[in-house]
């Protein structure tokens, strides 16, 4: 994010005119989302929120990495995912939804997830990294990327009513794999959840991508958000580093 | 004395309770109470809690009082504790 700062046009003051008014934003911090790029692993239930709330902010250029063909499934929280789109490609429609909200947006569209042939490439085009991706698999190359790399990473999850975020800055706070190494031998790739839940947790993520390359506010760094909507109850867990990570701990841990 | 265990995700399904009250012996470590809980709900949660070994699960976030417990840590509880355990949960 060292590139010089763009200037903006009339026509974008006038569109984020009410968030340029936000203290410790300001016009430099609409600057800064112009010029940043921030790439979403998957843009589903929670994926999709965030890109769109990150469109509408302004944000400059979106990767997105996202395979496979819309399912009726998909509908209940994929808000970027239309009826219309059912059997057809999700990444073509998730980018058109985008480009409708904002046709200034640049977007890199991939039509793939996440995996350890492409986690590089897909993490070198961002500032900040975004982790939605259902599968562990996933999660864990984007974290090791993104920890090779030393790009921020927002790691956000739900399940049911739960959902839990944190934020990842390599080399200061904890990473995925140090309280998470390995995929859970337990995990089940479907799973309840509403997308009213997903879509929670995707603004606030998308509040912490801008938080980050504006500049403000304080990160979720160290720290992990936990929301259980069943009962409208939040707790925040002192995160703490893992010495013996096989990511970011001591060289010979790696 | 007593601590108390809250349940999160896939593990609270699978144990059937939000959280619950345990007695447990002064000094009892949260190594010790992971493989209590193993125990007490070996009826198909026995995986989310521990490995094939018996230790607690790597991938099972533990938590006390809101503070993270890094893996492998040696923590003794007290009383009145509060014992948080976080199954990791996705996106999609």
């Amino acid at each position: 994010m060292n590139r010089p700062l763009p200037t903006l046009t009339d026509e974008e003051r006038a569109i984020y005119e009410w968030q340029i008014w936000v203290r410790d934003f300001g016009e430099e911090g609409q600057q800064r989302l112009k010029n940043a790029s921030v790439m979403i692993s998957r843009c589903g239930g929670l994926g999709g929120v965030v890109a769109y709330e990150l469109a509408a902010a302004g944000v400059g250029k979106l990767v997105l990495a996202h395979g496979g063909s819309a399912r009726p499934s998909d509908l209940n929280r994929q808000l970027l995912v239309t009826y219309e789109s059912l059997g057809k490609p999700r990444i073509d429609t998730m980018t058109r939804r985008l480009l409708d909200l904002n046709p200034r947006l640049e977007i890199v569209a991939v039509g793939e997830n996440v995996n350890e042939d492409n986690a590089a490439r897909l993490v070198e085009q961002a500032d900040v990294i975004v982790d939605c991706a259902p599968m562990f698999e996933e999660r864990l190359a984007m974290n090791r990327q993104a920890v090779l790399q030393s790009k921020p990473l927002i790691e956000c999850a739900m399940f049911d009513l739960e959902a839990t975020i944190t934020t990842v800055q390599p080399g200061s706070t904890p990473c995925l794999a140090c309280w998470c190494p390995n995929v859970p031998p337990t995990w089940k790739r479907q799973f309840p959840v509403f997308g009213a839940v997903s879509g929670t947790v995707g603004c606030l993520a998308a509040m912490e991508a801008i938080k980050l390359i504006a500049g403000f506010g304080q990160p979720l760094f160290n720290r992990m958000l936990r929301l259980d909507l069943r009962d409208m109850t939040t707790q925040t867990v002192a995160l703490a580093r893992n010495p013996n990570c096989a990511v970011c701990g001591s060289p010979a841990a790696r | 004395m007593q601590v108390t265990i809250q349940y999160s995700g896939q593990l609270k399904l699978a144990v059937g309770l939000a959280d619950e009250r345990l007695e447990l012996p002064e000094g009892a470590t949260l190594e010790e109470l992971v493989r209590a809980l193993a125990e007490r709900h070996d009826n198909g949660a026995r995986r989310f809690f521990v490995d094939e070994a018996g230790a607690p699960q790597p991938t099972l976030m533990l938590v006390v009082n809101n503070r993270q417990v890094p893996a492998g840590t040696r923590q003794a509880l007290a009383d009145g504790d509060e014992v948080m355990l976080l199954q990791p949960i996705s996106g999609g």
